[in-house]
């Protein structure tokens, strides 16, 4: 990896480059000043814009704070303690859960497959794919609006299509049973393409000679893809679908413009809770608490992804 | 060799049948948009419509400031990838060529930031901005696209400033240019695809972003297009279908554009960057 070989050239041995460059990158590289300097303005704009603001937000979530009130009140964990005993909280985390889960599940397979599916093709193999990425470029809003159009109960083609087929159609998003199933297939419909280039990418490097010589020893479709494929997607398969894991239990957009959390709170996820709280109930309090605790459940995700990645190196 | 091709054009049909199935809710929106009243709302519904209207469109550019709109997202989007380029770029730089304590925990960092949700940043920046005097501003909006933003442009610039190597810049040092000169001359030509990806991505960031614009631009003339039309939804009778849809082309399009011209940019940029160090 050029990285690799990069970071052993920066611990000071010496390279093809002469004697003067030597000297002269021993004298650029070793500086502090200088990195100091190239790293400063983002460092600001990062510390002001993420790291500010999430302290703020612990802060508050010790606080009573009206949308338009004055002053913060100080309540101690008195909003921690009315979110842990509200039957809500509970209910969105089960729902953020099932989200999260269901989503990610989907788009793994729905990625893997239709890559593996597109890595054996020969004819169009690039065109197909570019296609295969409209939904993940359609933005958001979009994807909401579309879909509540397509799936109309009166006017949606897809009902009628599956009605001239034969099949029954659900209300899909006005029924309660149905509507998180709903939001979990368009948000994997939105996202599946990430794998799928993902995975195509690395389906690529996957040497030949391994089939080869998964073939001479008689291995069939199947076992070719369970002892040759799947073991060399492995490390990218637990990488992404924990990168996906958290965006996925962090997601607001998507399912609030599909349902906000509706109907009667089906699709009601924890992110959705915190934004009620802080702009439709006013409660800036209330709505922080929600986000420490989502902060600190992705974290624990955050650090369990970190942990890979350094045990897979 | 006829079972070979038989093979190909099994899974060409398959591959087919799946892209049709993936894209076929999105190409029925260009088509509802041109579709008269009685053709959108048909039962069973029309696939190809009788006539074709631009009605919709029409209605949209009078009866809402969509003009406006589109100005403001394209505004906001340009401001927030020179902006975090402005910033990023150096950072990326620095954190691939110079060794130094922190240089790891900075490079994790920013990886860390890109996973904070965004809900929750929007609470206490909400409060912040505000007492700044910067909400309802386009400088605040900016501000709050580059939470996303610059994290993501670090953490991708990073990774593809460090697949250019280390002895094409000490080349250029050798004969005579300066570390600027060579950074000019070398590094960013080589890692072009890499800045083009990171620059498309990020104003398709902020062209997508809802949440922020829902909670900091409050009036009219100021909305973003997200923001606007996801009001159109709520405010519609259900009669408007037509003009949502158009809505929705009209969004979409600026971002299939950039994608489009760039694909080759964004799969790499998908390929390097987004995984693994």
């Amino acid at each position: 990896m050029a990285g690799a070989a990069e970071s052993i050239r920066l611990r000071g041995q010496p390279s093809p480059a002469g004697v003067a460059g030597r000297a002269q990158r021993r004298a650029a590289r070793r500086s502090w000043l200088v990195p100091l300097a190239l790293l400063l303005p983002s460092g600001l704009a990062l510390g002001g814009i993420i790291l500010y603001p999430l302290t703020y937000s612990l802060y508050l979530s010790f606080h009573e704070l009206p949308l338009f009130g004055a002053r913060p009140r100080f309540v101690g964990l008195e909003q921690f303690r009315r979110l842990l005993a509200s039957d809500w909280f509970w209910h969105d985390l089960w729902n953020t859960t099932v989200f999260t889960a269901g989503s990610v599940l989907v788009q793994l397979t729905a990625g893997v497959g239709l890559a593996l599916l597109l890595n054996r093709l020969r004819t169009g193999r690039s065109v197909l794919r570019g296609l295969l990425l409209a939904p993940y470029i359609v933005p958001t809003v979009v994807v909401a609006l579309l879909w509540r159009w397509v799936l109309n109960d009166l006017y949606g083609i897809i009902p009628h299509l599956l009605t001239t087929l034969g099949i029954p159609s659900p209300q899909w998003l006005a029924n309660p049973s149905w509507a998180m199933a709903t939001v979990i297939g368009i948000n994997a419909w939105m996202f599946f393409p990430f794998v799928l280039l993902v995975v195509m990418a690395r389906l690529e490097g996957v040497p030949p000679s391994l089939y080869e010589a998964a073939a001479l020893d008689g291995a069939g479709g199947w076992q070719r893809f369970r002892y040759v494929t799947l073991p060399q997607l492995r490390e990218v398969l637990v990488v992404v679908g924990l990168l996906r894991g958290i965006w996925m239990f962090n997601k607001f957009d998507s399912v609030w413009l599909i349902t906000a959390g509706g109907p009667v709170g089906a699709t009601e996820t924890l992110p959705i809770l915190g934004y009620i709280a802080s702009f439709a109930r006013f409660d800036l309090g209330a709505g922080a608490a929600v986000g420490t605790v989502v902060f600190a459940i992705i974290m624990a995700l955050t650090v369990a992804y970190l942990w890979l990645l350094r045990t897979e190196e | 060799m006829r079972a070979r091709w038989l093979r190909e054009a099994l899974l060409l049909v398959l591959a087919i049948g799946a892209v049709l199935a993936v894209d076929f809710p999105i190409a029925w929106m260009p088509l509802s948009s041109i579709k008269e009243f009685g053709d959108l709302f048909s039962s069973p519904p029309r696939i190809v419509p009788r006539e074709i209207t631009f009605r919709h469109y029409i209605t949209l550019f009078e009866r809402t400031g969509f003009g406006t709109y589109f100005v403001n997202s394209t505004v906001v989007a340009l401001a927030t990838v020179a902006l975090s380029l402005l910033l990023s770029l150096p950072a990326a730089y620095a954190l691939t060529r110079y060794r130094f304590p922190g240089r790891e925990a900075y490079a994790r960092f920013a990886l860390l930031a890109y996973m904070f949700p965004p809900v929750f940043l929007a609470i206490p920046l909400f409060v912040i901005l505000v007492r700044m005097r910067l909400g309802n501003s386009y400088v605040g909006l900016v501000l709050t696209h580059m939470t996303f933003a610059l994290p993501f442009s670090i953490w991708l610039l990073r990774a593809f400033f460090r697949a250019v190597p280390l002895e094409l810049e000490e080349a250029a040092w050798v004969d005579g240019a300066t570390q600027l000169q060579g950074v000019w001359h070398v590094v960013l030509p080589l890692s072009f695809a890499g800045v083009m990806a990171t620059a498309i991505f990020t104003a398709v960031l902020s062209w997508n972003d809802y949440l922020f614009a829902a909670i900091l631009m409050t009036t009219e003339g100021k909305k973003t297009l997200p923001l606007a039309v996801a009001l159109l939804t709520s405010e519609a009778s259900s009669t408007e279908w037509g003009v949502i849809m158009a809505a929705g082309v009209l969004v979409t399009i600026p971002a299939v554009a950039l994608f489009a011209g760039m694909h080759r940019y964004v799969v790499q940029g998908i390929g390097v960057g987004a995984l693994k160090e």
